[in-house]
């Protein structure tokens, strides 16, 4: 059996993880994009071509990646974030299909990934979800959480797609204003995704 | 041993005949030995984690279902060897959707689950015997968080404003005889010292009131916004009730108020924002009359009059 592939994106502080959070507690397990892309800098294949695209400044001593001189070199030079976005997003995407295989005895199985469309992963999605915030909600949300100031929240969120093409291209929105309950707009989806769960 | 001294050794009684029929014997017990005790029989046990699948996604399990199954193995040592050999499955899987097929209670007999470890060898019992798998719908809940926290300033230093909690609700799901008896949801204490720029930070919610429970996050982020306070002092008279405004007279009719405040809300304190009043007890005289400050502006800290008592004159 093959699992349904749902995608889960949106902007920086829209609230991804709260929704695969909550799909994790309905029993759907999530790949998260961001974070394996983070384990997969260290492994010695991405390392060793990001040394060479940013050199040796770009890892620390100890073997770990310099994420403040990183995070500097891509959002002032979108080439660079581009080439780096070339060699970590097919590893990425490697390590999900592995990930897929192994989680095959499940109906659905979700992805979390901020930058979806911009790293082709859309196209092993059956489904996708896009996560939308009011713009004040989500730069209070990053404040508290990244500690970044306005100006930085503000060029993070100008690398990204705008929110209407992110609607546009997406099968489902799901509201994260803190007004509408999650869950329910959740359960919506999955109902219309696999109809026939509550009959298994 | 290392293999230098191995080698000499070996050198040594490579020409003694005695220390090489000694040393055949020993290893011909040993092998007797492994034989004869792989030959007894013995029980062993072999832990797997249980993955469940297909549970229905508007219902909530009102158990916890066991997270891990113990295959428990009796037979010959050589068996048992063999059994330990074998590649164990990361993970027993139970297809909940399928084992319910409709119904939203059932005991399952983990008995079943047997042949899920490879091998002819099988399990003689697994541990525990019986899953019971009951699910109810899922209600739904949103409540507010609420910080535990004990926060000391740097001298002139202060909160300024509540603490900022994001999410600062949660939403939970479950059963709902669970969620009608909760109201907020606590975080695990946070304890800053000697604060004097503004914190921010992570911390857990308690685990233990979201038992059988699922939670839309297990943490928050939190900000305490912190100021440089300075002291200020305001000089006012204190006032009477009005019934005893002739007949009292007070020494000192004045007090000074002072407290700490933010400098930037230093500049909007006027004396019209306080009001001191001395208590008249009745039917008591008392010897003086305390003061009480009956109104001042929000965000002052460490309030002090001075004097704190007066003394009156009664004119009749």
């Amino acid at each position: 059996m093959k699992s349904i592939q749902l995608g889960i994106t949106g902007g920086i502080g829209s609230g991804k993880s709260v929704v695969c959070r909550i799909l994790e507690t309905m029993g759907i397990p999530v790949f998260d994009a961001d974070t394996e892309a983070k384990k997969i800098l260290i492994e010695k294949e991405a390392s060793f071509k990001i040394k060479k695209l940013l050199g040796e400044k770009a890892y620390l001593p100890d073997g770990n990646p310099d994420r403040k001189y990183m995070a500097e070199c891509i959002f002032s030079e979108p080439a660079l974030r581009n080439a780096i976005n070339e060699i970590v997003h097919p590893l990425v995407r490697q390590h999900y299909h592995t990930w897929v295989v192994k989680n095959s005895d499940v109906p659905i199985v979700a992805k979390e990934a901020a930058i979806m469309f911009e790293s082709g992963a859309y196209v092993d999605m059956n489904f996708i979800a896009t996560v939308i915030s009011p713009l004040e909600l989500r730069k209070n949300r990053i404040r508290i959480r990244d500690q970044k100031s306005d100006e930085a929240i503000e060029s993070i969120i100008a690398t990204q797609l705008p929110e209407k093409e992110l609607i546009e291209r997406s099968d489902f929105v799901i509201h994260n204003d803190e007004k509408q309950l999650l869950h329910t707009q959740i359960l919506q989806m999955l109902h219309k995704i696999q109809p026939v769960s509550e009959d298994r | 041993m290392k293999k230098g001294s191995f080698f000499k050794l070996f050198e040594r009684l490579k020409g003694n005949q005695k220390a090489w029929i000694f040393f055949s014997c020993l290893l011909l017990a040993i092998v007797f030995w492994v034989f004869t005790s792989l030959s007894r029989n013995y029980e062993t046990s072999i832990v797997i984690p249980i993955s469940y699948r297909n549970i229905p996604f508007s219902h909530h399990s009102d158990n916890n279902l066991p997270k891990r199954l113990e295959f428990r193995f009796s037979g010959s040592g050589f068996e048992l060897f063999r059994v330990h050999l074998r590649d164990a499955p990361d993970s027993i899987l139970i297809d909940v959707g399928k084992l319910l097929n409709g119904l939203k209670n059932r005991d399952f007999q983990t008995i079943k689950l047997r042949n899920q470890f490879p091998g002819e060898h099988v399990a003689n019992k697994l541990v525990p015997e019986i899953i019971s798998f009951s699910f109810t719908p899922r209600d739904l809940k949103k409540v507010p968080v609420k910080i535990n926290h004990t926060i000391h300033f740097q001298q002139q230093f202060g909160q300024a404003g509540e603490i900022i909690l994001r999410p600062d609700s949660i939403e939970l799901s479950g059963p709902q005889h669970l969620l009608d008896k909760i109201t907020s949801i606590e975080t695990q204490q946070v304890n800053l010292k000697n604060l004097k720029t503004p914190s921010f930070g992570s911390v857990f919610l308690v685990k233990e009131q979201l038992a059988g429970i699922s939670a839309s996050a297990d943490y928050v982020y939190y900000y305490v916004p912190v100021e440089q306070y300075t002291e200020g002092m305001i000089e006012l008279p204190v006032e009477l009730p009005v019934s005893q405004r002739s007949r009292i007279t007070l020494f000192p009719n004045k007090v000074k108020v002072s407290f700490q405040v933010s400098i930037l809300r230093y500049r909007q304190i006027s004396e019209s924002d306080f009001q001191v009043v001395a208590e008249v007890p009745f039917p008591e005289v008392p010897n003086h009359l305390t003061l009480k400050l009956k109104r001042y502006p929000y965000g002052l800290h460490q309030i002090r009059l001075e004097p704190e008592t007066v003394d009156y004159l009664i004119s009749e």
